[in-house]
């Protein structure tokens, strides 16, 4: 095997000597140095569905279903989500339960807890994060291609009925309140 | 053992590089890792059409270590383990766990894991065989990308080895076939089992 992928090296990031014979690309910043996103503050609570067109941090509680697929993700630290998670890029430092489904990748960092269902087709973890579950990184996947190649035809028809990840939790909004990212900061 | 000097050169496992070497990237796998999340894993398979199951079941052994019922320690196991019903797994990665596990244990974990796998699946394990001494609690072993395996958080302090034999460890776990056991270098066996069709 070893680079069998036409389109490009797999991403890795830790302190052990596994890691230094393979190619290492810059990992998106941490929460910390993120500017520029709609911000779930610590003291906030959301349960239902998230929906919107610009980069989100999550640092508060969020239970239900997240979808910016043209964007990216962010579970802070201090972020603890019950949820099922659609977006560009998704990165967690902090906790979460549900699936996360990314069109390009999700970045793991050493201070996350995870149990649920990742499907990306890149995929990066820091040793020291805890994940229990599956990680599917085929590009292939029928949960990837359901979840965004039907968004970017109809994202007004999908907004009434989320995409459903296979082999994920059912991504039905776990609350009835809806909210929109902007207006969150 | 997981010595020290294996975290400088990595720990060369014959089997495991050809297992890697002999899986087919156009080829849909589904892999399940024994052992904690570790990014050398991921990146090593992420060059494959992967789908990677994390069940991490050395977090089950302390609260093994408190109970001696056997139903009770099935119960811990299988708590840790995925239901069926899901798609079936091509190959198993099971390097430290057994080694912490009694004998009734690997039974359990053999009749647990059976019924998750494709007939003709394979599980590669890592077996403490030449030292009497192990570390006292399971580390993790983290491939590279050219699958030599470098180990991590290694534990100081050590503990008799159950050193189990492969014949030993084919009357525990019948379901599995052994293809193919190596000793290597640093004093562990390795373990290369089928899953009998």
């Amino acid at each position: 095997m070893f680079n069998k992928r036409e389109n490009g090296p797999a991403e890795t990031e830790n302190s052990s000597p596994a890691s230094s014979a393979r190619p290492v690309s810059d990992p998106p910043p941490s929460s910390s140095s993120k500017s520029g996103s709609a911000v779930i503050g610590a003291s906030i609570q959301i349960d239902g569905s998230l929906k919107g067109d610009e980069d989100l941090l999550i640092q508060g509680k969020v239970k239900g279903t997240v979808e910016l697929k043209k964007n990216s993700v962010t579970i802070g630290e201090s972020g603890q989500v019950n949820a099922d998670i659609y977006a560009q890029t998704i990165a967690v430092e902090g906790r979460l339960e549900g699936s996360l489904v990314a069109s390009e990748r999700v970045v793991i960092r050493k201070t996350a807890h995870i149990k649920g269902t990742i499907v990306a087709p890149r995929v990066m973890l820091e040793d020291g994060a805890r994940f229990n579950g599956s990680i599917d990184m085929d590009p292939e996947t029928d949960a990837l291609k359901s979840a965004f190649s039907a968004s970017a035809r109809d994202s007004s028809a999908k907004a009434d009925k989320p995409a459903e990840p296979a082999r994920s939790k059912p991504a039905e909004p776990k609350g009835s309140g809806e909210q929109t990212a902007k207006g969150l900061l | 053992m997981m010595r020290a000097e294996s975290a400088g050169r990595g720990l060369q496992a014959p089997l495991f590089e050809q297992l890697i070497r002999s899986l087919d990237e156009d080829r849909r796998h589904v892999v399940m890792d024994c052992g904690a999340a570790r990014s050398g894993t991921i990146a090593l398979l992420s060059e494959l059409r992967c789908r990677l199951d994390i069940l991490d079941l050395a977090q089950c052994l302390p609260e093994l270590g408190g109970l001696e019922d056997p139903g009770e320690r099935r119960a811990c196991l299988a708590e840790c383990l995925p239901g069926s019903g899901r798609e079936p797994v091509d190959l198993v990665f099971c390097w430290n766990l057994l080694n912490y596990l009694k004998p009734a244990d690997i039974e359990t974990v053999g009749k647990l894991l059976s019924p998750l796998l494709k007939p003709g699946a394979r599980l590669h394990a890592l077996i403490e065989y030449s030292s009497p001494l192990m570390p006292a609690s399971p580390g993790h072993w983290v491939p590279d990308a050219s699958a030599r395996l470098f180990a991590d958080q290694v534990d100081l302090d050590q503990i008799p080895s159950p050193r189990y034999s492969p014949k030993k460890l084919q009357s525990l776990m019948p379901q599995f076939q052994p293809e193919k056991t190596m000793l290597l270098g640093n004093g562990l066996q390795e373990h290369l089992f089928r899953m009998r069709l």
